[in-house]
This record gives C-alpha cells, sequence and structure tokens, in this order.
C-alpha cells in the first residue's frame, strides 16, 4: 500500500473537477436523486473525512471490470453516485458519463490513490489490495463529506456484490455488512483527524450537506457528541426501568420511563397515607433500622457492630406510645442476627411488590406473605441463634431495654 | 449526626441508612408531633419526609435534591412559589416535558441533563419506596405481635 499522506491539495483539484461533474449530472440526474434526508448522516458525513470506510471499500473484489467501473464512477460526485448507482443497477453500465471529464478525474484519482492507500492498510485487515480497491478508496475519499454517503456505500456495495458474484460474492456480502457497523466507531476517529483539513474543499460543491441544514462541522460534531451522551443515558434508564429490555428507540423508551417515574411517586404518595394511620412505637424504630440495615446491606459482619448504634438512637428517640411489655420483643429480634437471608428475600418480595400496581388489595396480600415468611424464618433464626448471640451484645441490650423503658415512662 | 456505622468501606450502605435514617427520625417527629386525627395533613407531611430525606441522602450535586431541598426552605419560610407553575405548565408541548414535570428542578435542563437526573431520581425514589414500605411491614409485624402476646 501507499504510504503518503493526503494533502488537501491533491484534494481540490479533485473536488474542482468533480464539482463541475456533479453540476453537471446534477441536472440529469435530478429525478433520480435518491435523498436519504437525514440529518444525521450529514453531520457525521461533515465530520469524517474518510468515513467513506476505506475499509469497506478494500474489501471490494478484484474483478478488472471493477476498476474501470469504478474509474467512471469517481468521476460523479457522491450524490450523485448514489443515484448512479442506482441507476446502474439496472442499466447495467453507466453511460453517462463524460469521457474527458472522467479521464481527468481519472489522473486526480491517481493522485489521490497515494494518499487513499495508507488510509486502506491502516484500519482493518484488509483481504483485497489491489488497484480497484486503490481506487475505490480514493473514491471514498472524494466522497467523504457527502450526504449520502452511507447509501452510496451501501449501494455500491450492492452494486459490486452483484456485479462480481462470479469471483468472491459472498466475501463481499459479508464484509460490506460488517464494515458499515464498524463505520460510526471509525467514523468519529478520523472526523476528528481529518474532517478539518479536507471538509472545506468538498463544501464548495456538496450543496446537498447545506441542504441538510448542517452548517458546519463543529455544529454536527457537537451534535453527534450529544446524539451519544443522550443514548448512554437511555441505555442506563433501560437497566434501571425494569422489563425495558426489549423496547428500541427513544419515545417509547421515554414513555416507559415516565411511567414508571409517576408510577413510583404514587407508591410513595400511597404508602405515606398508610404510613400515617399506623401507630407507631418505639419498637418500630429499631426494627426497622435494624432491617434496614441488613437490608441495604446486606452484611453479617456488622451486625453486631451496628447493634449498639442502633440501640442507642432507640434511647434517643423518644417515642412515648408503646406499653412496656414490647420493648424486651424488639430487643429479642435484633437477637436474630442471621436474618439477612431472610430479609434479603422480603426485600425481594417488597420489590415485587413495588413494581406492581399498588392497590390496597395487593399490597395487603403481598405484605402478609411477606408477614408469614418473617414469622416462620424468625422463629427459626431466634431459636437457633439466641445463643449464638454475642455475649456482650445480650446484656447491652437489655440494659438498654431497661434504660428506655424509663425514659418512655417519664416522656409519657 | 449520628449514622449507623458499617463496616463496610462500600460508601452505598451508608447512602441507602442514611436515607433510612433520615425517614424514619422525620417519622418520629410527625408521629409526635401531629395527631392521629389530621390523617390528611400527616400524610402530606410524611410524603413531604419522604422526598426530604432522600434529597439528603443523595448528593447535593443533583439539580433534583436542590429544588427538594429549595422547595423546602420556601414552605418553611411560607411563600410556596406556586404562581411560577401556572405560567409555564402549557407552554411548549414536546415528548419531554411530562418528564420534565415529573423530576423536581427538571424545568429548566436541557434533554441530556434530565436523563441523568431522572436515572439518580428514580434510583433513590425506588429505594424510598422499598424503605416505606417494608416500614409498614414492620409495624404490621409488630401489631401482630403484639396481639399474640
Amino acid at each position: 500500500m501507499n504510504c503518503g499522506t493526503p494533502s488537501p491539495d491533491q484534494l481540490r483539484p479533485a473536488s474542482g473537477l468533480s464539482n463541475f461533474n456533479w453540476n453537471q449530472s446534477m441536472d440529469s440526474l435530478s429525478p433520480i436523486f435518491p435523498l436519504p434526508a437525514s440529518g444525521e448522516i450529514s453531520s457525521f458525513m461533515g465530520n469524517s473525512l474518510n468515513s467513506m470506510h476505506v475499509n469497506r471499500l478494500v474489501q471490494f473484489p478484484t474483478d478488472p471490470g471493477f476498476a474501470e467501473r469504478a474509474a467512471r464512477y469517481s468521476c460523479f460526485s457522491s450524490a450523485n453516485y448514489g443515484a448512479f448507482s442506482g441507476i446502474s443497477e439496472s442499466s447495467g453500465k453507466p453511460s453517462r458519463v463524460s469521457s474527458s471529464h472522467c479521464l481527468k478525474a481519472k489522473d486526480s484519482r491517481v493522485q489521490l490513490e497515494m494518499g487513499d492507500g495508507e488510509f486502506g492498510s491502516g484500519k482493518e485487515d484488509s483481504s483485497v489490495t489491489d488497484p480497484a480497491s486503490v481506487l475505490g478508496e480514493s473514491i471514498a475519499k472524494k466522497r467523504k463529506a457527502a450526504a449520502k454517503r452511507k447509501l452510496k456505500v451501501t449501494v455500491e456495495n450492492d452494486l459490486i456484490a452483484k456485479k462480481s458474484r462470479s469471483t468472491e460474492s459472498t466475501e463481499i456480502e459479508k464484509d460490506s455488512i460488517m464494515p458499515k457497523e464498524e463505520q460510526n466507531v471509525d467514523e468519529k476517529k478520523q472526523g476528528k483527524d481529518d474532517g478539518a483539513k479536507a471538509s472545506e474543499p468538498f463544501k464548495d460543491y456538496i450543496h446537498v450537506r447545506a441542504r441538510r441544514g448542517q452548517a458546519t462541522d463543529s455544529h454536527s460534531l457537537a451534535e453527534r457528541v450529544r446524539r451519544e451522551k443522550i443514548s448512554q443515558r437511555m441505555k442506563l434508564l433501560q437497566d434501571l426501568v425494569p422489563g425495558c429490555n426489549k423496547i428500541t428507540g427513544k419515545a417509547l423508551m421515554l414513555d416507559e420511563i415516565i411511567n414508571y417515574v409517576q408510577a413510583l411517586q404514587r407508591q410513595v404518595e400511597f404508602l405515606s397515607m398508610k404510613l400515617a394511620t399506623v401507630n407507631p412505637g418505639l419498637d418500630f424504630n429499631l426494627e426497622n433500622l435494624f432491617s434496614k440495615e441488613s437490608l441495604l446491606n446486606q452484611e453479617n459482619a456488622s451486625f453486631s457492630s451496628s447493634l449498639y448504634p442502633m440501640e442507642n438512637l432507640s434511647a434517643s428517640i423518644n417515642f412515648g406510645h408503646q406499653s412496656n411489655e414490647e420493648s424486651p420483643i424488639p430487643f429479642t429480634l435484633a437477637n436474630g442476627i442471621d436474618t439477612h437471608c431472610s430479609i434479603g428475600q422480603l426485600d425481594s418480595i417488597l420489590h415485587q411488590a413495588a413494581i406492581m400496581q399498588s392497590s390496597l388489595d395487593m399490597f395487603g396480600s403481598s405484605a402478609s406473605q411477606v408477614e408469614n415468611l418473617w414469622d416462620d424464618e424468625l422463629n427459626t433464626v431466634l431459636q437457633s441463634s439466641f445463643g449464638q448471640n454475642q455475649e456482650i451484645g445480650a446484656p447491652s441490650q437489655s440494659f438498654h431495654g431497661q434504660l428506655s423503658i424509663p425514659h418512655m415512662k417519664i416522656e409519657l | 449526626m449520628k449514622q449507623n456505622k458499617n463496616t463496610s468501606s462500600n460508601p452505598n450502605p451508608r447512602k441507602a441508612s442514611m436515607q433510612t435514617y433520615h425517614f424514619l427520625r422525620s417519622l418520629a417527629h410527625i408521629n409526635l408531633t401531629t395527631p392521629l386525627s389530621a390523617l390528611h395533613r400527616r400524610s402530606r407531611a410524611i410524603r413531604r419526609a419522604a422526598y426530604v430525606s432522600m434529597a439528603r441522602a443523595a448528593s447535593p450535586r443533583r439539580m433534583w435534591t436542590r429544588a427538594i431541598l429549595g422547595r423546602l426552605q420556601l414552605l418553611r419560610r411560607g411563600r410556596l412559589l406556586r404562581r411560577q407553575r401556572s405560567y409555564k405548565k402549557k407552554a411548549i408541548s414536546t415528548p419531554h416535558d411530562k418528564l420534565r414535570r415529573l423530576v423536581p428542578g427538571g424545568e429548566e435542563m436541557d434533554f441530556c441533563r434530565l436523563l441523568e437526573e431522572t436515572v439518580d431520581y428514580a434510583e433513590f425514589l425506588s429505594k424510598q419506596v422499598r424503605i416505606m414500605e417494608s416500614v409498614v411491614v414492620m409495624e404490621a409485624e409488630s401489631k401482630k405481635k403484639e396481639e399474640k402476646v
């Protein structure tokens, strides 16, 4: 492969020629003009100089006739090329090329070859390294800023696949699919390098881009970055919202997200109403703290250490409404250190309940399920682990229990 | 400020327990101050407490936390600005504006930022829901025990 660097000088004459050709052929081909009409394409066309993935073209077949055809194709501008390929598919051969222009284009193309070669080699493992591919690269380079680059390449790929079926048809098709995917990835890398260099010369002759509304490359670059950010965030949200794996598309995803957030807010509202009706007690606090610890941390080691601060907390927070009989119970509950597994199940059940539409009955049923679970596990755990409970913990708990009782009495 | 200490180095448990802690504390306070008779007021207060505890546990760099805490301050001073919302409500109908209205503080953010905030907000919201649910469960549990005894 050639290892020259593409200079804008080499590209400019080509662009000038192709400009003329483009205008000429534009008139003739205007009705057939394929319009991808997507700002996106033009945006990253604008960015990348060699977005026409040279790689893709590198893998084109070694059909000798293809070289000629490629030469002819290169005479036309990028926009035209797409149209042309469409036409040529049907007609079989592009016969509208003015030979003189074509020759000139060929010369310029040859100059481009030097520079283009390196791009092709740099990218992927190209199986084909013949003049046809080099020509293809040169074509690619010229077309890079065109709005319909993507379309063109796909059409080109198809076209070439059809034409060279005898030689390497299947290979090409496979390859054409693959490079397309990589185009997006590579475009950006290249675009940043060369976008500034070769975009300006092309601006003149590619009127398509202006029509699409893409003012400058920096804008489209920024837009592309922003769009990628948004898609990234959408993916994050997809992971967060349950059951959104199958949904593709921003609008539907957005609806799902909105529904999810609305459902959560409604649940908070509903639960706050429910909590308002419940009569709280001292034990309530301790149990909750304890369960929350285990629920959210799911760690066994910290239980014993966390018992102390919890008890301190409960002692400091003064509820005044419960009877004294309640106080020993929470502490025995607290002794159930080994409940983290049960709490994990509790958590999962609660989570499922959270996802479901909150209705009183549903919640009641799930809560009762949870309670049953709790009861069984708790009983077994209490019996088994009461002895396991650290001795330091037990006396302190009882002490705290006694401490809190007088507190309560005082408060009342 | 007392917190439930964990021996783990993972910051998330601390944050989650912070949320729990805040919520339970404010719940306790509410239970003390507001009588059971004023149910509506109580439920409103609990709802507010839920959001505030969420905001307190989350990073203050977030827009939604600032919005919630700002709302709380305004409420405290008795000057809740409801007027602004009525102006803006039906201004522009974009696909995003529903989400903007849902997420607190989401009115003046570009879409990119809004999505970020939504991720964070939804996370904390789901945590809060879990906390509240388990509180309710515990309550029922303790009541059951009480009845047994």
